[in-house]
């Protein structure tokens, strides 16, 4: 769960998710109740209809059947037509709607004056005729007015009888709602999908984009991860925002790749510039140990009192001359200190006699003052007498 | 076996053939309908006699009488063809335009009526029953075949609204009289269309069923 939290981008997408789950089912349920509230204002509407035509139909039936005293003693195809006379003309003002009567089991006066396509018709549609015959005798039965709805696969009828007793005879109209099936079945069922397919792209497209980005941001985190081993990896090539960033990640390493090697230069040369300096300030003392050691042998060569220690001096100091020269040379070597333990007296002897030569040109006198008992140290000879002189000069 | 049943097959065929053929001959009916307790030819000499002793009193109403006249002449030929259902409806509409004379003749002489004129409530609703009934006079006269009853729904609707005029005089007499002229006017375009109708064919014994009625469609149903 913390981590589900702590995942912004995957929380960010399941909301999203969320949303349109629930826009979609809110889109279901209002276009259904819609759809049903219109299909109710409209079967109510066209049971009205239904209702004032029948009613209509039977007065003036029972009007021309009271007023013929012939009528009964007719013809049956004589009372159809008389009868079809009235159905046609009451009918003309009720578009869609097609009736009659029915007398003695039989069918009579059927007409649909509004029936648009083709001759007039006459007879009664097969289809409902047993609709009909089922429903005009149980309203002659009744005694009273019924009107039913029939739920066909593309239509829906509405079907109404009503009798008229004093003419043995049942009235009865219907009107077809086409394209309507089961209630709204047609329309909702297309809304519906639309509906459906729109919330499947939009959930899918979605997804998609969320999964894209996640990837994406997964392997910026990966490249980013590579980019601290090695500073030469670079991200792949995308494409959209994260392409970009991708982009500048590079460039970034690219710049912060240029900047390091150039501050690498100069440390180099600021650290050659100090060994350069080093490195005179420990020629210098050697040089000046040797020029006065010659000097005091070219004073003593008329005398004829040469020592063998200055000789001696001037060799060491050579010798030291030639081991910082090493030093240089193997600069990438730094030399290790090699310890051991010897006495320190000799080793400070020898650094009072390289400095007695410049003591005495700047009427200086260095003394060493050491016990007799022997005292011995581990350290490095070398690096000792390098200390001692850089002290002292 | 094959044999036996190539036969009985041919026999079918042609049985089923020939009471097709019988059942879709007879034009006539053997015995067509009439009209309870009157006689086509008596009925005619009825009308000829109301027809005579009528006497026109505007041009329209000649002209009616004209017509009734030409159609007792069509009821006579129909009885002498043996169509007595025909001839009885042609008899029946010469009567309806002799009444439409007659009813226009007690207007001309309606200084002489005695007779009171019918409450204003009941006029109003026959009133709306005769405006009903000059509106079929269309269909009937799409039925009629007759070139001749072109005229008679201009007849009736003329005679409808010169009724409404009376009425809204309150000329209840002349209303009424209209009125009814009006509806005799629709009540003779209706025999008219009768007599023109085909006439009722009796099926022979034995001949075959017509088919019976698919079943209707599959539906639900719901009562309203």
């Amino acid at each position: 769960m913390n981590r589900l939290l702590r995942n912004r981008l995957v929380l960010q997408l399941l909301f999203a998710f969320l949303a349109a789950l629930s826009v979609a089912s809110l889109s279901v349920v209002l276009i259904t109740q819609a759809i049903e509230g219109a299909e109710s204002v409209i079967l109510g509407e066209t049971n009205k209809l239904i209702t004032n035509a029948i009613a209509e139909l039977k007065q003036q039936y029972s009007y021309r059947v009271s007023t013929d005293p012939s009528w009964h003693g007719l013809p049956v195809q004589a009372r159809d037509l008389s009868a079809r006379g009235i159905t046609q003309t009451v009918l003309r003002s009720y578009p869609g709607v097609e009736g009659g009567f029915y007398v003695d089991n039989a069918f009579l006066g059927y007409a649909f004056p509004t029936h648009d396509a083709g001759p007039e018709k006459v007879d009664v549609p097969l289809a409902e005729s047993g609709l009909i015959r089922a429903l005009a005798p149980r309203s002659l039965q009744e005694h009273r007015a019924t009107a039913e709805v029939f739920h066909g696969k593309t239509d829906l009828l509405v079907l109404g009888a009503m009798p008229a007793p004093d003419t043995q005879a049942a009235v009865w109209a219907m009107k077809r709602l086409v394209g309507r099936g089961a209630p709204g079945a047609g329309r909702r069922e297309m809304m519906l999908s639309i509906l459906v397919l729109a919330a499947l792209i939009s959930v899918t497209g979605t997804l998609a984009t969320g999964l894209s980005l996640a990837r994406g941001v997964s392997e910026i985190q990966r490249g980013l991860a590579m980019l601290e081993q090695n500073f030469e990896f670079r991200l792949p090539e995308r494409s959209g925002e994260l392409g970009g960033i991708s982009s500048s990640i590079n460039r970034m390493a690219s710049v912060r790749r240029t900047l390091e090697a150039e501050l690498r230069r100069e440390d180099r040369m600021r650290a050659l510039g100090r060994a350069t300096a080093a490195l005179a300030h420990e020629i210098r003392n050697p040089l000046n140990s040797i020029r006065l050691t010659v000097q005091l042998l070219e004073r003593r060569l008329g005398t004829g009192a040469i020592r063998q220690e200055d000789l001696k001096t001037v060799r060491a100091e050579v010798d030291r001359l030639s081991s910082l020269l090493n030093d240089v040379l193997d600069l990438q070597r730094v030399r290790q200190p090699r310890p051991q333990v010897q006495p320190v007296v000799p080793v400070l002897q020898h650094c009072l006699n390289l400095l007695e030569r410049q003591a005495e040109m700047q009427n200086t006198s260095v003394r060493l003052e050491a016990p007799e008992k022997e005292v011995s140290a581990l350290f490095d000879a070398q690096q000792l007498t390098q200390a001692v002189v850089n002290l002292l000069f | 076996m094959f044999v036996v049943v190539r036969l009985l097959y041919v026999w079918s065929v042609v049985t089923a053939s020939a009471l097709s053929a019988l059942w879709l001959q007879t034009p006539e009916p053997p015995h067509p309908p009439k009209p309870p307790g009157r006689d086509a030819a008596q009925h005619i000499q009825e009308v000829y006699r109301k027809l005579n002793s009528t006497r026109s009193s505007n041009p329209m109403t000649q002209k009616a009488l004209d017509y009734g006249r030409e159609l007792l002449g069509n009821a006579e030929e129909a009885i002498r063809a043996g169509k007595r259902f025909k001839a009885d409806r042609l008899a029946e509409a010469a009567d309806s335009l002799v009444r439409v004379a007659e009813h226009q003749q007690h207007l001309a002489e309606r200084a002489r009526a005695r007779t009171p004129p019918p409450p204003p409530p009941d006029l109003s609703d026959h009133l709306a029953r005769v405006y009903f009934r000059t509106k079929q006079s269309d269909y009937f006269l799409r039925q009629s075949n007759d070139p001749r009853a072109a005229e008679l729904p201009r007849w009736a609707r003329s005679l409808y609204q010169a009724a409404m005029r009376d009425y809204e005089r309150k000329d209840f007499v002349g209303a009424d009289e209209n009125a009814k002229a009006s509806e005799e006017v629709v009540k003779a375009l209706e025999n008219i269309a009768q007599a023109a109708m085909p006439l009722p064919v009796a099926r022979p014994p034995g001949a075959p069923q017509p088919p019976p009625p698919p079943p209707p469609r599959p539906r639900d149903r719901k009562l309203l």
